[in-house]
């Protein structure tokens, strides 16, 4: 174990530990560590975040909105059999799977696997030993499961500015493409960790999307949609917004790019001229869209939700409101192209499916997230980021709070959670194989020009165990 | 006008009257602009900019712009409606400052506050509020409108009261207040008396029976109803069946009202009361009042005693919409309705009346210390306007404002710089002036003072200003008139800086976007979006900027036949001031380095000067740019090096493919796009050359005749000026291991040692020499072999292709190019060390031995595999021959390791940094292969590493260089290959086929072709057969 003692967001994820988050309290549970089960100690907890009941709708992840370690339970099933098989058979697996790993580092990996598993335990053991309530809950709610370089990794030469999207190529995790307020966007190597190239644009870069492999599209404040040739290295301006871009899609199933953009309208680009092929009206400033299939989904101020098909654009397929009742931050369609989920401003996240029939949208419901308790205040925080697995359905949510959770929408519970990270989770996205998680933590400005932590987009390996439904 | 005119009369009626009447200017506006309709029009830009104003405002009266976003929208707006959001607007602010006691009799909130409640339909109780709150009670405006609202009621008592109280608080201004409760009362008596005038008219009996309307009739007959025809008094029936109607009283009856004013003012004494309660809810437009929703009914026991259930009914009311109320563009919508109340998901919530809601709002605010939930984000930044808006539109618009700043910044610094240097002028003027007065000496004197005066006044003349004066006095001196040409010459040295300028703008508004219309960039936007048509619409703006600048300048000249010296000094400012006018980037106003550069501009166009304002962060070789730009401009030397900021982006697309899954498709692609770009570039790059020649062609023609024809003949484009010119741009320094060193190059001897930094190296023998440089192997003091190179000219050339070679790519660079150098750089020369475990060229190999031929495969191949990295990353090696290669010591325990490195890069090009070469004419080493016509004027550069590869190989295998003959239109060898080993003879034959003839391919795909080809003839590992070479 790493025993830095700065208590550093800007230290390397490597020495990213749990000390270096607890601080001062690292020292206690240091001592205990050494007297007691090493790895026992690290508590998995224990968020604040309950997922209880939607506002509208009596679904929940969980039933016990009052109890403070209500996912837990749901949790560990995978584990324990981890643990007690001594990670014989998931961790074979995962041994398969990176075979590049030193073996002090799998070492520290498999101990990160096992740790979760144990906390049951660890917490009634430690609880009265402890004594001091207060310590152990800072220990619950700073952080969660664990801090190791072995499955995640920090990007080199990122962003200079705050991150405003992260996408995967369509055909392989090897290649990310980032845009950032610093007005470029850049193509990193993910398998090399180096950049490969950036462009730039005239203002900061609101989002990006890929055409092909080697075709990069982006849009910002400076309303130009831009078209990058990876290969030749070569721009063009496709077209022009009358407002910032706000949001890039692909749609493949129509080959169609959509930007969406603060002048309430979507426009639709052929990529191949490249040209302008449409522009419709939307009721407000769009603030994020979706391609389900041949569906369009767009989100827009003032918690609007329209749903259009992109190959008749002549009329607004389903007009919606948002179930949520603050404003609408992320829409992501499921890979399934049946529904959606929407991510609001406070805490929250809604499923809903496209299917306007009533059997259907009874199935629809909503659940809170990215809340944290402190001093017996709930902390509301919004949520910025959703993305897919594209094999299982399952989702990545990124919040304010710099936590990033996997949820089960079919069976409504939480998969896992991954520690918090040094600020705001501005992007997520996986790899086309779902192999790969890109996170972006990067301050959006929530609460004001402050200082903060480092930019930083991190790319973690994700398991199996922590994106397959249960 | 007419047709504004017109239109306003037709939509007259879609106006709502203001109080203080409209702009019919901005009538006119938002008319047409109804009319056209278009999607985001420049209204909803003005609003956004007014929300943006509301959540940036940090002054002290925030008030401000919430009074002119109300008041724009009023004017903007004139048909009123829910399109325009006053409503809301209104009640927003309204509570916003509901606290705010500094504005509670601010007449601004309180018109706001009159203009809210006009639009509710219970204004009464919304005064009361008011008054209860102390909002506008010093205001007349206020008493005034409730007043009127209690008239509107027919309460004349009450409304007067309110005047009364009005006056009686002392609210101003008081005459107005007291005007109109004079015309009030003037209305009453006047009301009054006409009622008593009637009244005494009209006696309550009718004279005569008259019809009533709408009554029932009595009717006689039992199977037909039949009505009188009298139908006045005995038919009408006398007992309706319904309640009767009651109508309002507008007058109470005739009985004189007597006003009292005491028993008025007695009454008004209640009070101010408090608010008691909410006012009861009330409609605004658009909302039901309470009735029968639908007429659902409980499940009913029929007559036959089945139940049934009626099924719902919509509604059946309709909204009120007004007709012109239709947005512009409406989202078509094709909506089962029965599924949209499934989709819509949230309950509507509880309308409320605005009072509710704002005492609401003030409780939250006392109870807020109180709450469960804390949002973590600035919500109150989001939701403080009417439209909301979400993170990234609050952040860009404080990118927007900083922006602003800066540009304002710099305007002013500027601005600032301008005065001063006006200010010197005016004061060397003076003394100028002053001297000559004094002076009784001859012109010639005369002309020396002016001369050094003009060099005095300005930070480091540019040579050929210097020149204009120095023929200006001249001309002054001999002939005391001015001929024409003399003030061409000014022109052209004053017009130079301004093209200059014009580049820079370009330049600067790409760093600091949405700024000022800036004509470069609107006239660069095509270049952009369609790159063949640029060379025209380029060509065509700077001359325009010229014709008016020569337009101005001899108007601003002295009259020619004013005394000669009077006539200098204005004509002499002049031409400063105008060389200052567009001056965008001076740091210190005593910054010498702009004017030389700017000097340089007008004597040499798009030499080094422009190119250094774009790398602005190079203030370390600032000296560095004087020496070399005076050197380039007492040099003359025209170059083609077009370093205009924006072409050479333009054209630094040329990198290749960051992602090698170089698919056929995807290498055609970037080939074609490559090639097309490279001429595109060099077309506007001419065209820029053009441009620039026709503003400068009356001085520069005839000091530079050679300038007209640089596209012709190109330049060596690895010549001394021209890498000079590519490294001014590069901040070298920031490269590790680059010295530079005082003083001239020490003497490099065999066997001498050599010591230009910390290090030591010993001089072994010298590799080979040529009249620029020379190259000799070293050891260093731990045993090292290294190579030195020196270079006769300080151009540090070799250490920025190695040192580029590893940052473009990376760890790859090890396999080929030596992992460490160092440069050290002297007045007259430079010293690039570089490591790597050198055993000798490949000639020196060739030498000693003949290579078996599958050795010679292994070694073409990995020459392949090395041209091809220099490729990847934009480098063309230019002189590949055994001369210069050099095989590596290959350690026993180092496995598979390239032998092959290539460390001499005497001609080498980087085309990121010299985008400017698109095809082999000028480089050295393609000469020979351009006069026997393997190369073309239009081959691209890359093309001479293939042929230097053929050479090397045919050198390898045959130890001559090789003869061409051109066959069937393909390039052919002369003479059949004597290859000694058993290796089918095809194998090189296809080999020198493809790399001879590399047709339309890109370098990088026949350079991986051919290494496939030879993989697959020649898969040994190196080391078994190198093992006996060496």
């Amino acid at each position: 174990m790493n025993s830095t003692e700065d208590s550093g967001s800007k230290c390397p994820i490597s020495s990213f530990t749990i000390q270096s988050i607890l601080g001062t309290t690292s020292e206690g549970s240091r001592k205990e560590n050494s007297k007691g089960g090493l790895q026992r100690k690290r508590t998995r907890s224990v968020s604040s975040e309950e997922c209880s009941a939607a506002e509208d709708t009596s679904d929940c992840f969980c039933s016990e909105p009052g109890d403070r370690e209500p996912c837990n339970r749901h949790q560990p099933l995978n584990f324990s059999c981890l643990n007690s098989t001594k990670g014989i058979t998931p961790g074979q697996a995962a041994i398969e799977r990176r075979q590049h790993l030193t073996q002090a580092l799998f070492q520290d990996y498999r101990e990160d696997r096992e740790r979760p598993c144990s906390q049951m335990s660890s917490i009634s053991e430690e609880r009265p030993r402890e004594g001091s309530r207060k310590k152990r809950r800072k220990i619950s709610t700073v952080l969660l499961v664990k801090m190791t370089g072995s499955n995640e990794f920090k990007l080199n030469q990122g962003p200079e500015d705050s991150i405003s999207a992260v996408k995967f190529s369509p055909s392989t995790a090897q290649f990310l493409l980032v845009s950032s307020w610093d007005s470029t966007v850049r193509l990193f190597d993910v398998a090399g960790n180096s950049m490969r190239m950036k462009y730039q644009h005239l203002a900061p870069v609101l989002d990006c999307a890929f055409y092909d492999p080697t075709h990069a599209w982006s849009g910002g404040l400076d309303m130009q949609l831009k078209t990058h040739d990876l290969n030749t290295d070569q721009d063009t301006i496709v077209g022009t917004h009358d407002a910032p871009i706000r949001c890039v899609e692909y749609c493949p199933e129509v080959n169609v790019m959509v930007t969406g953009s603060w002048d309430r309208s979507v426009r639709l680009w052929d990529p191949r001229t490249p040209c302008n092929a449409g522009t419709f009206t939307q009721p407000e400033k769009v603030y994020t869209l979706s391609v389900a299939g041949d569906r369009l989904i767009v989100g827009t101020a003032g918690r609007k939700v329209l749903v259009w098909d992109l190959r008749n654009m002549g009329y607004v397929q389903q007009r919606r409101e948002s179930s949520l009742k603050y404003q609408t931050r992320c829409i992501r369609a499921f890979p399934n192209k049946q529904g959606y989920v929407l991510s609001s401003i406070e805490g929250r996240v809604a499923v809903e499916y496209l299917d306007p029939s009533l059997e259907v949208q009874k199935k629809k419901y909503a659940f809170k997230c990215h809340r944290l308790k402190e001093n017996g205040i709930e902390q509301v925080y919004p949520v910025n980021a959703i993305s897919f697995h594209s094999v299982h359905n399952t989702f990545a949510t990124g919040g304010s709070d710099g936590f990033v959770n996997i949820w089960d929408p079919f069976n409504k519970k939480r998969l896992c959670q991954f520690h918090r990270y040094p600020t705001s989770i501005a992007s997520l996205a996986f790899s086309n194989d779902g192999s790969t998680l890109a996170i972006a933590s990067s301050y959006m400005q929530e609460q004001g020009d402050i200082s903060h932590p480092e930019d930083a987009i991190f790319i973690r390996q994700v398991t199996d165990a922590e994106t397959k439904p249960k | 006008m007419a047709e504004g005119e017109a239109a306003w009369e037709l939509c007259k009626e879609n106006i709502q009257p203001l109080r203080q009447g409209r702009a019919i200017s901005a009538l006119h506006q938002a008319l047409s602009q109804q009319e056209e309709g278009s999607s985001y029009t420049a209204v909803q830009q003005h609003k956004q900019a007014f929300e943006a104003e509301l959540r940036m405002y940090n002054g002290d009266d925030p008030l401000d712009v919430w009074d002119r976003y109300i008041r724009w929208t009023q004017q903007t707006y004139p048909q009123g409606g829910k399109e325009s959001n006053l409503s809301v607007l209104l009640e927003r602010a309204v509570m916003l400052f509901v606290d705010e006691n500094k504005y509670h009799n601010d007449i601004r909130y309180v018109n706001h506050w009159i203009k809210f409640t006009e639009n509710c339909t219970e204004p009464l109780d919304f005064y009361t509020y008011m008054n209860g709150q102390g909002i506008g009670i010093m205001q007349a405006a206020f008493y005034i409108a409730w007043s009127e609202e209690f008239e509107k009621h027919g309460n004349f008592k009450k409304a007067d009261a309110i005047y009364q109280e009005g006056i009686r608080c002392g609210a101003e201004p008081c005459d107005k207040l007291q005007l109109y409760h004079k015309s009030f009362q003037a209305r009453v008596s006047r009301q009054v008396m006409l009622n008593v005038a009637d009244g005494g008219q009209d006696s309550p009996e009718p004279a005569e029976p008259q019809r009533s309307s709408l009554v029932d009739l009595k009717h006689r007959g039992k199977k037909k109803a039949i009505v009188p025809i009298n139908r006045t008094g005995a038919s009408v029936n006398h007992h309706p069946r319904s309640l009767n109607l009651q109508f309002p009283a507008a007058t109470p009856n005739s009985q004189i009202m007597v006003f009292d004013e005491n028993q008025a003012a007695g009454s008004s004494e209640a009070r101010p009361e408090q608010w008691m309660a909410p006012p009861m809810a009330r409609a605004k437009e658009n909302e039901l009042m309470p009735e029968k929703w639908t007429d659902v009914k409980m499940p009913q026991k029929s007559r036959f005693g089945h139940s049934f259930v009626v099924p719902p009914s919509k509604p059946n009311f309709q909204p009120y919409v007004e007709e012109s109320d239709q947005p512009p563009v409406v989202t078509p919508c094709k909506i089962n309705p029965a599924v949209n109340t499934v989709l819509s998901a949230r309950k509507p919530s509880k309308e409320e009346n605005p009072l509710n809601r704002l005492q609401e709002h003030q409780q939250q605010q006392q109870v807020a210390g109180q709450t469960q939930e804390q949002s973590m984000y600035c919500k109150e930044l989001l939701f403080s306007g009417v439209i909301e808006f979400c993170f990234e539109e609050l952040r860009a618009e404080h990118f927007r404002k900083k922006s602003a700043q800066k540009l304002q910044d710099k305007e002013s610094e500027l601005r600032r710089i301008k005065d001063e240097l006006r200010r010197q002028i005016e004061e060397k003027q003076r003394l100028l002036l002053e001297r000559s007065q004094e002076t009784d000496a001859g012109h010639q004197a005369q002309h020396h003072v002016a001369a050094s005066d003009a060099m005095g006044c300005l930070p480091g003349p540019s040579p050929s200003m210097a020149q204009g004066c120095t023929t200006v006095f001249d001309e002054a001196g001999s002939s005391q008139t001015f001929p024409p040409n003399v003030y061409m010459d000014i022109n052209s040295a004053d017009a130079a800086p301004r093209l200059g300028m014009i580049q820079m703008n370009g330049a600067e508004s790409k760093a600091v976007p949405f700024t000022i219309f800036d004509e470069c960039v609107a006239c660069e936007e095509p270049q952009k979006v369609a790159p063949m048509a640029v060379s025209k619409p380029s060509a065509r703006k700077p001359l325009n900027v010229i014709l008016k600048s020569q337009g101005d300048v001899p108007a601003a000249g002295p009259p020619p036949e004013c005394d000669g010296l009077e006539g200098v000094e204005p004509l002499n400012e002049d031409a400063i001031i105008g060389s200052y006018r567009n001056k965008t980037l001076c740091y210190i106003p005593d910054d010498t380095c702009d004017f030389a550069c700017a000097a340089q501009l007008a004597s040499t166009p798009f030499s080094g000067g422009s190119s250094h304002r774009a790398y602005p962060s190079m203030e370390s070789g600032l000296t560095e740019d004087l020496c070399a730009a005076t050197v380039s401009t007492l040099k003359d030397v025209p170059t083609p090096t077009a370093t205009h900021p924006d072409s050479e982006a333009a054209l630094r697309v040329n990198k290749l493919s960051p992602i090698q899954e170089g698919s056929l498709e995807d290498g055609c692609y970037s080939r074609s796009s490559a090639s097309s770009s490279s001429p595109i570039g060099a077309s506007c790059m001419k065209a820029m050359n053009l441009s620039s020649r026709l503003e400068l062609g009356h001085s520069e023609v005839a000091q530079y005749p050679e300038d007209n024809t640089p596209e012709t003949e190109m330049e060596d484009p690895t010549s001394e000026n021209v890498r000079k010119q590519a490294l001014d741009k590069i901040n070298l320094s920031s490269i590790p291991n680059f010295y530079k060193n005082l003083g001239p190059l020490p003497p490099v001897n065999e066997h001498d040692i050599l010591s230009p930094g910390d290090e030591a190296f010993v001089i072994l023998s010298g590799i080979r020499s040529s009249e620029s440089c020379t190259v000799h192997f070293g050891q260093t003091k731990s045993g090292e072999n290294v190579i030195v190179k020196v270079d006769h000219y300080p151009i540090p050339w070799d250490f920025y292709i190695n040192s580029h070679l590893r940052n473009r790519l990376g760890t790859d660079s090890h396999k080929y190019f030596s992992n460490q150098s160092s440069c050290f750089l002297y007045e007259d020369g430079c010293i690039t060390v570089s490591w790597g475990h050198y055993q000798g060229t490949l000639q020196e190999c060739l030498a000693r031995s003949t290579l078996d031929g599958n050795v010679v495969g292994l070694l073409v191949t990995e020459l392949l595999e090395l041209v091809g990295q220099m490729h990847s990353c934009h480098l063309v090696h230019g002189d590949l021959c055994p001369d210069t290669l050099f095989l590596k010591h290959s350690e026993g325990c180092e496995g598979v390791e390239s032998v092959l490195r290539a460390v001499d890069f005497s001609q080498c090009l980087d085309l990121e940094l010299q985008p400017e070469v698109t095809s082999v004419l000028g480089h050295r080493g393609a000469q020979p292969f351009l006069k026997q016509g393997v190369l073309s004027s239009s081959s691209s550069p890359y093309q001479i590493d293939l042929l230097g590869i053929a050479e090397t190989v045919h050198v390898m295998l045959e130890k001559r260089s090789m003869q061409l003959v051109c066959k069937d239109s393909e390039w052919d060898l002369a003479e059949d290959l004597e290859v000694a080993s058993g290796n089918p003879d095809y194998v090189w034959r296809s080999f020198f086929r493809k790399i001879l003839n590399p047709g339309n391919q890109t370098s990088v795909s026949v350079l991986s072709e051919l290494q496939q080809h030879m993989k697959n003839h020649f898969n040994y590992s190196i080391k078994d057969k190198l093992g006996l070479k060496f």
